[in-house]
């Protein structure tokens, strides 16, 4: 599929994540600048305003109280990402979140040959592997947050960040240098994951959403659950396919199983699949499966 | 085949759930200025490239060996 035709297809999306680029990556951050004008917050906002990270450490390392603090709109926004991915599927990270945006538009602007692409058919596998780094994360949180080791990791998790990486290019472009000494070691192993090898390397350029991202991972959990309760899901109709495995190959999640049904815990709602064929097919509202 | 395929799993998952301790332990001796030295990543690189020297020796050994067993 050429470059021309993926832009069409998707162009909703790429339009989406364009605003959301605006929504929450400083200079522009228009998204948390209007909630901090709204509460009274002079502080000046940035992508690490809305961090993906800091609440879920907070949470498993003891410290729940941090999010009634002076961080409470980084709680909110986390959890009410969460929340909707029940109601919505991930849809921050198909149509929003400018990190996944930025390594799925590197790896379709690139044209790499297929055959130097990673891509795991065995969805167990590629599940296995990011709810896996979801556990160490979470582990790491609680050593450190229960003082049974020492808090150097909170500001390696930090540098370690796709997040950061990106809000400092930003800043950068836009004429702030003053992050010039985060071009360091955490920024450039952590541009090395997020965008060589997972966004270039990756089939679908993915490779940090779908095994890095704590946020991810646990937006995932919560549209299995949604989709378990009848909301809004992709099902697959057997009926209706002829086998092809079309499907699998344009999903940059690596989301479609053997049987060509879908793995919640990985989709992000980008509608690839819907678009590839008329197998899948998009439910809207409550409605519980036939099956 | 079931069993060796949640084998492969549970392997899979094993791996990636130390990934992040394991980042910990190794960037220990730098404290908290892990991540903030000019190395550039090179301490990341440094243990795969001295697994590879240490395999090349030992390869090259071994081939030195396997010349001098020729008549
Ligand atoms: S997984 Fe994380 S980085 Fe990827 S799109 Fe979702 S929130 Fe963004
Ligand atoms: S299963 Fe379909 S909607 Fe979900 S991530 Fe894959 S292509 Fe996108």
């Amino acid at each position: 599929m050429n470059a021309k035709e993926t832009l069409i297809r998707n162009r909703w999306r790429y339009i989406s994540f364009v605003v959301g680029f605006f929504l929450f990556v400083a200079p522009f951050a228009l998204f948390t600048r209007a909630v901090y004008l709204i509460v009274g917050n002079t502080a000046e906002p940035t992508l690490h305003s809305v961090c993906f990270r800091m609440p879920i450490d907070w949470i498993f390392g003891g410290r729940f109280y941090s999010i009634f603090g002076s961080s409470w709109f980084m709680a909110a926004f986390v959890f009410g990402v969460i929340i909707s991915s029940i109601f919505l599927g991930a849809a921050f990270c198909g149509w929003l979140c400018p990190v996944g945006a930025v390594s799925e538009a590197i790896s379709r602007a690139v044209p790499i040959p297929n055959k130097f692409r990673l891509r795991i058919r065995d969805t167990k596998l590629t599940m296995s592997m990011r709810y896996g780094f979801l556990v160490g994360f979470i582990a790491v949180a609680a050593l450190v947050g229960y003082k049974l080791a020492s808090d150097q990791l909170g500001s390696i998790c930090c540098r370690y960040c796709a997040s950061s990486v990106l809000q400092n290019f930003a800043s950068a472009l836009f004429g702030d240098l003053s992050a010039i000494e985060y071009w360091q070691s955490g920024a450039i192993i952590s541009l090395l994951f997020w965008l060589v090898i997972g966004g270039l390397f990756m089939s679908g350029g993915r490779g940090w959403c779908l095994f890095f991202c704590p946020l991810g991972a646990f937006s995932g959990l919560a549209h299995k659950l949604g989709a378990r309760l009848g909301f809004y899901r992709i099902e697959h109709k057997p009926e209706s396919c002829n086998g092809c495995n079309k499907c699998q190959d344009v999903c940059p999640m690596w989301a479609i199983k053997e049987d060509h049904n879908i793995e919640r815990t990985l989709c992000v709602n980008c509608k690839e699949c819907v678009h590839a064929c008329d197998a899948y097919k998009l439910i809207r509202g409550r409605k519980i499966a036939d099956s | 085949m079931r069993i060796a395929e949640r084998a492969k799993a549970w392997w899979a998952f094993a791996l990636a759930a130390s990934a992040a301790p394991t980042s910990y332990l190794i960037a220990m001796p730098c404290g908290g200025a892990c991540a903030g030295c000019p190395m550039g990543g090179g301490c990341f690189l440094a243990y795969p490239v001295l697994v590879a020297l240490a395999i090349g020796a030992k390869s090259v050994r071994f081939g030195k060996g396997l010349l001098r067993r020729r008549p």
